[in-house]
């Protein structure tokens, strides 16, 4: 169990830099006597533009089940919680316009290649849920299903 | 439109009955009446749900909800959400389903929607309705939709015929538009099939047809305030269409809102988790445009009786 301590993956996830408004990391602890990965995930990007300003922010817990046995790498299944932050503003009134907290949990279904060296690729999909809460109250809480897509782009030590 | 917004093979079953479930599992004190029908002549192409805070039927503002689909697919199911979650919030929402193409073709769903709003208008007392304080509210082909019976809804050619439209006064403009991703020009969107079907010829065939059917060709000093929600990525409305008819209005003097989602698709946007796609989440159902939403309505519609405007 020692290599619990160990990070055996970093990346930077595709989506988040989309339009250059933000970055998510990640990391990833293998536990190879499970086949298990522990992910932990951490971002901030610019949510809104126009009128208006946001900023979102998150963190997300993620466990991975590798099909293979020689190391986080090929098939997995997993599932993954999130939790975000999201305050909106209006620019032109210069009126600050609420936080949003959403909870996010998702069933994931993967599979990683490392096409040279420790370069791995990690493309995703998944369903799952989110629930919303306005945190002034002038909404009330929602809940939206969705199928997700994720693409994540690291290496592994 | 670049491509046909029809494409939607992706929501299937299973993803509305898991959304289903999880409604289900999200308490809101609402009330709703649905299939209300607005028009006799067309069947259940032209009813709506009503959805309102629970209660005494106290006149409230009020929301005409407008689906996508292209003008020729999907239903009001697909904005059952948004309606709940407004009605939540204090306003009334009807959420019409309208004829799609090709009984639907312009200007009959423009038709159906300002029979939808003169039945609201007519039956406000019904529904708790303020009558004075109405916004309309859609989706792609449904923000078109809203906006054109913003600022088209005087224009002769698209009067209704339907008996709720009895008097012109029931069907006078909304007081706030809210266009979420929705073509305001269509003679400046690729000729496909979608817009060719829609409007009933190409461009170079009945050009005045699509004066006609383009919402920014109606823009005037007295068009309500608008706010624009688009995905900046959106690969089926270009937000060139909103940016657009925001220099129109803007040039009429018209007050005017736009919310960019930075990487925002059409049917695409990050979500809880923000490296991943959500798939189908439009950029209306942010929590950035959500809360701009409510504060647009709030300070334009208002949220409850006695509120200022």
């Amino acid at each position: 169990m020692k290599t619990l301590l160990i990070l055996n993956a970093l990346w930077l996830s595709l989506p988040s830099i989309d339009g250059a408004t933000g970055a998510e990391i990640g990391g990833e602890v293998y536990v190879p006597d499970r086949q298990l990965g522990v992910v932990g995930t951490i971002g901030a990007r610019k949510s809104v533009a126009g009128d208006y300003s946001a900023i979102a922010g998150g963190v997300g817990v993620e466990a991975r089940w590798y099909w293979r046995s020689d190391g986080p790498v090929g098939w997995f299944v997993g599932g993954r919680g999130d939790l975000a932050l999201s305050r909106t503003r209006d620019v032109a009134d210069d009126r600050d316009l609420g936080t949003a907290l959403v909870l996010g949990a998702q069933g994931l279904f993967g599979y990683r290649l490392v096409p040279w060296r420790q370069l791995e690729l990690t493309p995703s999909i998944g369903l799952g849920f989110r629930n919303e809460h306005d945190l002034s109250g002038r909404l009330p809480p929602w809940t939206l299903g969705s199928f997700t897509v994720g693409l994540e782009v690291g290496w592994l030590f | 439109m670049q491509k046909p917004t029809n494409a939607l093979p992706v929501y299937p079953a299973v993803l509305a009955v898991w959304t289903a479930v999880l409604s289900a599992c999200t308490a809101t004190d609402v009330a709703v009446d649905t299939g209300v029908s607005y028009d006799d002549r067309y069947g259940a192409a032209t009813v709506m749900d009503v959805w309102r805070p629970a209660g005494p039927l106290t006149p409230r503002p009020a929301i005409l909800m407008i689906h996508g689909g292209g003008w020729r697919s999907l239903t009001r199911d697909t904005m059952s959400e948004d309606a709940k979650r407004l009605a939540g919030a204090g306003y009334v929402v009807a959420n019409v389903e309208y004829r799609l193409v090709p009984d639907g073709a312009f200007p009959n769903d423009v038709q159906d929607c300002l029979c939808a709003l003169a039945y609201l208008r007519a039956h406000a007392s019904e529904y708790g309705v303020d009558p004075a304080r109405i916004a309309s509210f859609g989706y792609s082909a449904g923000g078109h939709l809203a906006s054109f019976v913003g600022v088209g809804a005087r224009v002769p050619e698209v009067a209704p015929d339907c008996a709720a439209a009895s008097s012109p006064a029931l069907y006078v403009p909304p007081i706030a538009v809210v266009a979420g991703a929705g073509p305001e020009d269509l003679r400046t969107e690729p000729q496909v099939d979608t817009i060719i079907e829609y409007v009933g010829g190409t461009l170079e065939d009945v050009p005045a047809r699509y004066d006609l059917a383009s919402p920014i060709t109606h823009v005037a000093p007295d068009s309500p305030p608008y706010l624009f929600v688009q995905g900046e990525d959106d690969w089926f409305v270009d937000r060139a269409q909103a940016i657009a008819m925001q220099g129109a209005l803007d040039d009429a003097g018209v007050e005017t809102r736009m919310l960019l989602v930075p990487g925002g698709g059409h049917l695409w946007n990050r979500g809880a988790d923000g490296d991943r796609w959500e798939i189908p989440l439009t950029s209306t159902d942010t929590p950035e445009a959500q809360a701009a939403i409510v504060d647009f309505l709030d300070h334009t519609i208002g949220h409850a009786i006695g509120d200022a405007r």
